[in-house]
């Protein structure tokens, strides 16, 4: 079985790490596609839209030096990862020139030469390690077998920031692997994994938890494209779209993290 | 306090001070707008009525009576111009030329006054505002319109549910069977002309042309604040859900950039945006989540807010200073080149609402499921 995996970005160390995991667990990787995000488009949308601190924001995550994906910042759960797995590399190419798989630098997921590549590589899926909306060509090219890992618990908290707005809307923090389709986070759902909220944690730091816990369970499921494609759609009302946190929302929920103390010890098992 | 609320605060007393400011050149009213080429325009009756439950909330929240004080002043300017018939006129005071009674700022005009009776118990108010709400039923004919008093000769705009809803306050303040059955016929006539994709015909200020968001929000509110009154989500409310889900998605997606008008198909004019309209489509989804608790509504409420801020003056010469733009760009379609006294209004509604809304659930404390 091969597979083939997208990101959103080179910089994206928990890409490394699902790679990596696919690649001790015997998968072989076809290729990632990156999307490139120097669009001179995308940046005048950005500055449009959100302003010029917006825009500066995405910059510095993009280059690797925001608080999110700063080498030099404190240790989080993705760098913790990395030491203990032994996993030197922090960029995907990095990684894929040492394990001589091929990446692809793509505008867009859903460009035709994105489509091309993907079709070429005859993947049996696509592991969703970010990189925009998928349009209906690029899933119908793999037979809509693509699977992604929400930070959020599906179906109650769809769209961007799951993970905070789980916090926000008294949702148990939950990773949720499902299927990708041309919903917003409407797929069917593969596995819930609860995450575990400590004292001291802050949004960063959760959000790195989410991350990791779902490449690992996505590296122990790919063996779904294997097995026929669900056809139950998911129970339930599609919820209200979650989008970005505006920022006093965002203030909200780190002074309710800041408070956070643990009632009880969940009984769930944490995969992380 | 968060960061975010010390900044709404600060905006706030900045717009406070500038709605203080738009009344300073004559007695009793406020200035319709501020233009950096004419200068401070002349009285608006409506807005200086509508701005009137503003000053009364700014005078709580700042605990400044200067602000109660301005606002039973423009009662009394109000009070001072009414029509013998009980209406007011419309455009601008001292009017030019011929005088003509208007339905839509008799409306709003009721507002101001119940609030001053809520606020004070003095019953001249409310029998000023029963006066005009009396001559607003006496002409609504049995299908819920008025042949008379438009904004624009032989159009009545889906908006006047903005009117409406003045009505049933004063209905509910004086028992008046009529006035609020009046009300009733007028909502009922709003809610038949809204389409299948939850947009309302006929919401802008022209039959057929696109509504600048002021007006949607306008019918929007008037329809969910009448459905409060009545206890008639099903009625009132609900036909005007779908409308706003889309505006909040519509102001998520924008990161609170709205489009400053729509069309019936719902159709963007995104050359720019109708900042008054943003500020208002805020307070509906700040109004709508009263009754459905969501947080996501706070959060597209507040990219529209924190939008509309950045738009404001906050520094600057004494006449700009806290002053909000019609449209951005400038020169936009909706109230170009000037400060409009109502986006100012709107916008310090907004963000008192917020702020209030984000001290309740400061005063929660914990995370939600813990």
């Amino acid at each position: 079985m091969d597979i083939a995996i997208t990101a959103g970005l080179n910089r994206a160390r928990h890409v490394v790490i699902l790679a990596e995991a696919l690649r001790r667990r015997g998968v072989k990787i076809a290729g990632i596609l990156i999307v490139s995000p120097f669009q001179t488009s995308r940046l005048k949308r950005l500055v449009r839209n959100r302003g010029w601190a917006s825009a500066r924001s995405a910059i510095s995550r993009v280059l690797g030096i925001d608080g999110l994906i700063d080498r030099n910042k404190a240790e989080g759960p993705i760098s913790e990862a990395m030491k203990s797995r032994e996993i030197g590399e922090t960029t995907i190419t990095a990684w894929t020139r040492r394990h001589h798989v091929r990446t692809f630098n793509v505008s867009s997921l859903n460009d035709p030469r994105a489509l091309d590549i993907l079709r070429s590589l005859e993947a049996s899926g696509v592991v969703y390690g970010g990189g925009g909306i998928l349009g209906e060509q690029f899933l119908k090219i793999v037979n809509r077998r693509v699977i992604s890992a929400h930070s959020g618990p599906l179906p109650a908290i769809r769209g961007m920031n799951a993970c905070e707005w789980s916090l926000l809307l008294g949702e148990p923090p939950t990773v949720t692997i499902h299927f990708i389709d041309r919903g917003v986070d409407t797929g069917s759902i593969i596995e819930k994994l609860a995450v575990v909220v400590q004292p001291g944690d802050t949004v960063s730091v959760l959000r790195e938890k989410c991350a990791l816990i779902g490449v690992d369970a996505l590296a122990r499921r790919v063996d779904i494209f294997e097995q026929p494609y669900p056809t139950q759609p998911n129970a339930g009302k599609l919820s209200r779209q979650c989008f970005v946190l505006a920022p006093v929302l965002k203030e909200l929920l780190e002074v309710r993290l800041a408070n956070f103390t643990p009632r009880r010890i969940p009984k769930e098992i944490n995969h992380s | 306090m968060l960061r975010s609320l010390e900044k709404y605060d600060h905006h706030l007393k900045v717009t406070g001070a500038w709605i203080k400011r738009s009344f300073e050149r004559r007695h009793g009213g406020s200035c319709a707008y501020y233009s950096p080429l004419v200068g401070w325009s002349q009285l608006y009756p409506e807005t200086t009525g509508y701005l009137i439950p503003t000053l009364l909330r700014l005078a709580d929240y700042l605990d400044d009576q200067s602000y109660r004080d301005l606002a039973i002043e423009a009662g009394e300017w109000l009070l001072s111009i009414q029509r013998q018939e009980g209406c007011w006129n419309g455009g601008h005071h001292p009017p030019r030329g011929e005088t003509r009674p208007s339905v839509f700022n008799s409306g709003q005009i009721l507002q101001g006054l119940c609030s001053l009776y809520l606020d004070s118990g003095a019953d001249h108010w409310l029998l000023s505002a029963e006066r005009g709400a009396k001559w607003l039923s006496s002409g609504v004919e049995a299908n819920g319109e008025w042949l008379t008093g438009h904004y624009r000769s032989g159009f009545q705009p889906s908006y006047y549910a903005r009117v409406a809803w003045p009505m049933l306050e004063v209905a509910t303040l004086t028992q008046d069977d009529q006035i609020k059955a009046a009300a009733e016929r007028v909502l009922g006539w709003v809610v038949k002309r809204r389409l299948k994709n939850g947009s309302f015909s006929g919401w802008g200020f022209e039959a057929g042309a696109p509504a600048f968001t002021h007006t949607i929000a306008y019918t929007l509110r008037g329809l969910i604040e009448s459905a409060e009154i009545l206890d008639d989500w099903a009625w009132l409310g609900m036909p005007a859900e779908a409308a706003l889900e889309r505006l909040l998605r519509l102001a998520e997606l924008s990161g609170g950039r709205l489009a400053g008008a729509f069309d019936d198909d719902w159709r963007a004019d995104k050359s720019f945006v109708c900042v008054t309209g943003s500020a208002q489509v805020a307070l509906c989804l700040l109004t709508l989540e009263r009754r459905f608790p969501d947080l996501r509504l706070v959060n597209g409420a507040a990219k529209l807010i924190d939008w509309v801020c950045g738009a404001q003056w906050l520094h600057g010469p004494r006449a700009l200073r806290g002053a909000v733009p019609g449209s951005v760009p400038f020169h936009g379609r909706y109230m170009a080149f000037r400060y409009p006294n109502w986006a100012a209004k709107f916008q310090a509604d907004a963000l008192l609402g917020i702020i209030e809304r984000m001290r309740v659930e400061l005063e929660k404390g914990k995370l939600a499921w813990t």
